[in-house]
């Protein structure tokens, strides 16, 4: 990666910045990787696997060169397998459990399912079928990873299904969120593909609530499943917020993902707020696309910290630095209204709170200030409210209230999964791979209502 | 250090790792360099009337990603004319004049042909004639090779015939192709050879091509069997010298053949009965240079044993094999899973499970983790899961010496007194 | 699958009948496993009794086979 510091950026070294990082596994290494895999028989890495893909199944096929029926395997427990092989924090679930941990290193499970994935999206090639027609309609608000899964396996078990996707684009956060270096959008769009070509119908530019009324949806469906995941960033709640070059951090993914590289940030001194992996993914964006220097700042420490701690060794072999124990105060303009500095007060652990981690209290006159010209905002993510009360559903505080055997919303009809429900909390990050999990077995729920 | 040097039936060689007869010792340029790098002594690619070989020769099996575990060829002997050979031959024995060269012999079985070469080639100096009865492709269909080695009167004749006139010593090398390997050796033996040498190549179709569904390999879409070596045929080379080497009336020095790849493997064969060894597939597979590490393995080993010499090696186990009839049925042998080693793959259980004696557990520790326990009661005591076992030292085979020997063949001769009806005998 | 319970059962008949006095006079082994001859001889060396057991697991026929070979060791 080239850096503002190093070099001269040019918009061919942006563009080249944000490539995916890491590199597919070479045919060979592939195969001698999976000629290590033990093959264990109820094995730990499928257990930990959330979507309980046969690890050591798909390992095998690698091995023996039936890329076909790897792929099938990953991809009938996990619909967007081959996003989860590149975003899913593996060392935390299936490569963490792999009994070679113990004796010598865990079988790069990740890389081998991206392998395998990659095969299926090099070949058109159909993997799976429609069920035969039930004749019972399912809408699905909301197209990201919860409501694709549940809706490829709705469509295996025969019913019609509809997805209402607010964007442009269906796949969610997958297409729009995940910065590109890890997953380049093709691969969430292909997935997208892959639902559609078993005859989901995916209309666009749709956002119930706005362009068709949650009423309609009870009325023309016999279930509606909701997935439309979490909102926007929320304020700090601090002055100066609206100045130019303040940021929502997930916005500022996703106009990476979706505009032609800006040139904008070379040069430029950036804060991010927040230390989650989203804050991660903004503060690597920043360096990515040029700034000079990329500080993130947290209210807490290192250990309170809740991005991967792969995520964080990445951020630092990026350049970014961390400010532990900062919180701002007030973003202070210059007469054009652009940011020119950032105020902040030093805090201190103080009494644990709920969450059992130590709550962060400012120290007295402690307050400083910081030159910087852009700040990201990378504090969580807001809920639909509004949409959630149109359904007329309960909730608290925008987190669904749901029956977790029957995935049945407040009311009978409507069902919810992904972020919607489990979304993100201060405890720790939603996944893309709970999400398809939780679309998975709402399908089921779903099926299981209406066949009856 | 201890001294490396053996000598098979008076051939003195500084270290028993030898070049097999086969493509590395096919020249003067290539026993030179493997002598330099190493190696004790060559047997010198097989000479008789130069042939003319195939292209596409050799094929190999990969198993489980590890290349050439097993390696198959359908070359024949060699395709120069005797006199460049024998010329080569006295130009490196005169260079390496402590390291043996054996020439290998293979020509029609009639004995004027027989006489004729082993005139030759004595006169220009070796150690001593390999008689080649064994390469089972190519030759044999031209009555060489494994065609004779096959029937014991003509080993016995043709050894005799060299032997009418050979002064140095006759080895003669023996075919796997056969029902009973001892009964060509004891024909060998009888005919007056020297020593044995064993294994030669075993008969093999190496694959099919499941794309063009031509055989591996294939000339011009058309292929013929050829001869096995390497890793995967050793415990079938092993079996063979050990029945030579146990068998009474076949008491000639063996060269033992046959996928050895590294010290290891050399000293099972020399424990097993032989005082040198010949290798062939390892040296094809990594070059001569890996000697290196056979020769510093075995003198390690020695050393560590308080041997002087390798040649303390040689049998030292043929004694403790036997026909199965004298194995002790009261000797019990059962597994135990040590719990701190053990990674939790469960491949011990489900082989058990599903192919054995269905006697591991799988259990629930006070804090609810997962462990495995044999019910040793149960354990016939078949070695499978620590076969599969990944790693080292999870799975102990725990002897139970027995108070009673009985043999099969003891519990026989009993049971003959015990037929029913007959008089009491305990 | 619990073989080994097979053998103990069957051990134990064995040790019981060598435990009253019986004597393994003939063996009859076939398809089915093993017939076991158990006599009971009194002093004036008569046959008093015939017990004939069926042994079917290996350890056991092997077992009782060894008790004999045990006898004829010692008396080597
Ligand atoms: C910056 C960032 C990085 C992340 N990185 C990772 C990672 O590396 N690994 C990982 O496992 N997870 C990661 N996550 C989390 C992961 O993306 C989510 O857990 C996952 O996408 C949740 O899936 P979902 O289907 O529930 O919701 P979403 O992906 O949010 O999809 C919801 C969909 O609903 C649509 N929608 C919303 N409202 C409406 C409406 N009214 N009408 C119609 N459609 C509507 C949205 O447009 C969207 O397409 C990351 C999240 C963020 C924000
Ligand atoms: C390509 C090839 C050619 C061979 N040619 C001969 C030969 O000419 N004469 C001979 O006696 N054995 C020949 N052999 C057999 C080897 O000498 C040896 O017996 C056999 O390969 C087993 O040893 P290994 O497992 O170490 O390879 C040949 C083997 C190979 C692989
Ligand atoms: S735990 Fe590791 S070794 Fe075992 S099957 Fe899974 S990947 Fe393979």
């Amino acid at each position: 990666m080239k850096s503002a510091e190093s070099e001269q950026l040019t918009a061919v070294d942006l563009k080249r910045n944000f490539f995916e990082v890491k590199e597919d596994m070479k045919p060979k290494e592939a195969i001698d990787e999976a000629n290590r895999c033990l093959y264990c028989y109820d094995a730990p890495c499928m257990n930990a696997c959330p979507t309980g893909i046969d690890v050591p199944s798909f390992i095998k096929k690698i091995a023996t060169g039936n890329l076909k029926g790897s792929a099938r395997d990953i991809l009938d427990a996990n619909p967007v397998g081959a996003t989860c092989s590149r975003v899913c924090p593996t060392s935390e679930l299936c490569e963490g459990a792999c009994v070679l941990n113990d004796v010598s290193m865990p079988i790069r499970i990740g890389d081998l399912q991206r392998h395998a994935t990659n095969w299926a999206m090099e070949h058109e090639v159909d993997l799976f079928e429609p069920g035969v027609p039930k004749n019972t309609k399912v809408a699905i608000v909301g197209g990201g990873p919860a409501g694709l899964s549940a809706a490829r396996e709705l469509r295996r078990l025969g019913h019609e299904v509809t997805i209402f996707e607010a964007k442009e684009k269906a796949g969610g956060l997958d297409t729009y969120g995940i910065v590109s270096f890890r997953l380049p959008q093709s691969v969430s769009l292909w997935e997208v593909e892959q639902v559609e070509k078993l005859g989901v119908d995916i209309r666009t530019n749709c956002t119930v609530g706005k362009d068709i009324s949650p009423e309609t949806l009870k009325n023309d469906f016999d279930a509606v499943l909701v997935t439309v995941g979490m909102g926007q960033v929320p304020k700090l709640g601090i002055e100066g917020e609206d100045l130019t070059g303040v940021y929502d951090a997930i916005q500022f993914v996703e106009n990476t993902k979706t505009k032609a590289l800006t040139e904008q940030f070379i040069g430029k001194r950036a804060v991010v707020i927040g230390a989650g992996n989203t804050a991660i993914d903004a503060a690597t964006c920043l360096i990515r696309s040029g700034a000079r220097n990329v500080k993130i700042i947290y209210r807490r420490t290192e250990e309170e910290m809740t991005a991967y701690p792969f995520e964080f060794e990445f951020a630092k072999q990026d350049g970014v630095e961390f400010r532990w124990l900062t919180q701002p105060t007030k973003i202070i303009g210059d007469e054009s209204g652009h940011v020119r500095q950032l105020e902040c007060v030093q805090m201190m652990l103080g009494q644990p709170d709920q969450s059992g981690r130590r709550r962060p209290v400012p120290i007295e006159d402690s307050s400083f200030l910081m030159d910087v010209d852009i700040v990201v905002r990378a504090i969580g993510q807001s809920r639909h409210l509004d949409l959630l009360n149109a359904f007329g559903l309960n909730h608290d505080s925008g987190v669904l209230q749901l029956n977790a055997d029957t995935y049945q919303t407040s009311s009978a009809q409507i069902f919810a999964a992904g972020d919607v429900v489990y979304g993100s909390t201060e405890y720790g990050d939603a996944m893309v791979v709970s999400a398809a999990e939780q679309g998975k077995r709402a399908a089921y729920a779903i099926d299981k209502k209406l066949s009856c | 250090m201890a001294d490396l040097s053996v000598n098979l039936a008076g051939i003195k060689s500084p270290n028993p790792f030898w070049l097999a007869s086969a493509p590395p010792t096919n020249s003067g340029y290539q026993v030179q360099r493997a002598f330099e790098a190493g190696w004790g002594g060559a047997v010198w690619k097989t000479l008789g009337d130069p042939v003319i070989n195939v292209s596409s020769r050799f094929s190999a099996s990969t198993f489980n990603g590890q290349k050439v575990a097993g390696f198959n060829n359908i070359e024949l002997i060699t395709d120069r004319p005797l006199e460049v050979n024998l010329k080569e031959i006295y130009e490196t024995k005169k260079k390496f004049p402590n390291h043996a060269i054996v020439a290998s012999l293979m020509v029609e079985p009639k004995q004027e042909k027989w006489h004729e070469i082993v005139k030759k080639v004595e006169a220009i100096g070796v150690d001593g004639l390999e008689l080649n009865f064994g390469c089972p492709h190519g030759m044999a269909e031209r009555g060489m090779g494994s065609a004779s080695g096959q029937v014991p009167e003509l080993v016995e004749k043709q050894t005799h015939w060299v032997k009418e006139v050979a002064e140095t010593p006759v080895i003669v090398k023996l075919t796997p192709n056969i029902t009973d390997v001892t009964a060509t050796a004891y024909a060998a033996v009888q005919g007056g050879a020297d020593s044995i040498s064993l294994i030669n190549t075993i008969n093999s179709l190496m694959g099919v091509d499941i794309h063009s569904w031509n055989t591996i390999p294939h000339v011009s879409g058309k292929g013929t069997h050829g001869g096995y070596c390497g890793p995967a045929v050793k415990p079938i080379a092993l079996n063979m010298v050990a029945e030579c080497a146990r068998h009474p009336e076949i008491n000639v020095p063996i060269s033992g053949i046959g996928g050895i790849s590294n010290w290891q493997d050399a000293i099972e064969f020399m424990l097993m009965g032989s005082t040198n060894v010949q290798v062939c597939t390892a040296a094809m597979h990594h070059g001569f240079r890996i000697v290196e590490d056979m020769i510093d393995g075995l003198n390690n080993y020695l050393d560590e044993k308080g041997l002087a010499r390798a040649m303390d090696l040689v049998g030292q186990t043929v004694s403790k094999y036997q026909n199965w009839g004298d194995l002790d049925l009261n000797y019990k042998v059962a597994a135990r899973i040590n719990p701190d080693k053990c990674i939790n793959c469960n491949k011990c259980y489900i082989s058990c499970e599903d192919t054995s004696h269905q006697c591991i557990d799988r259990l629930l520790d006070a804090n609810g983790k997962s462990y495995l326990k044999v019910r040793e009661d149960d354990c016939v005591g078949c070695n499978l899961c620590s076969i599969v076992c990944p790693v080292d030292g999870a799975i102990d085979m725990i002897e139970y010496p027995s108070e009673v020997e009985m043999t099969w063949n003891e519990r026989q001769s009993l049971l003959g007194k015990m037929t029913i009806g007959e008089e009491t005998v305990s | 699958m619990h073989e080994h319970q097979l053998f103990m059962e069957e051990k134990e008949r064995i040790d019981n009948l060598v435990e009253q006095g019986y004597k393994i006079t003939g063996i009859e082994e076939n398809l089915s496993g093993a017939y076991v001859h158990f006599d009971y001889i009194d002093h004036d060396n008569r046959n008093v009794e015939t017990q004939i057991l069926h042994v079917l697991s290996a350890d056991a026929r092997k077992y009782f086979t060894t008790l004999l070979v045990a006898k004829e060791k010692r008396f080597d």
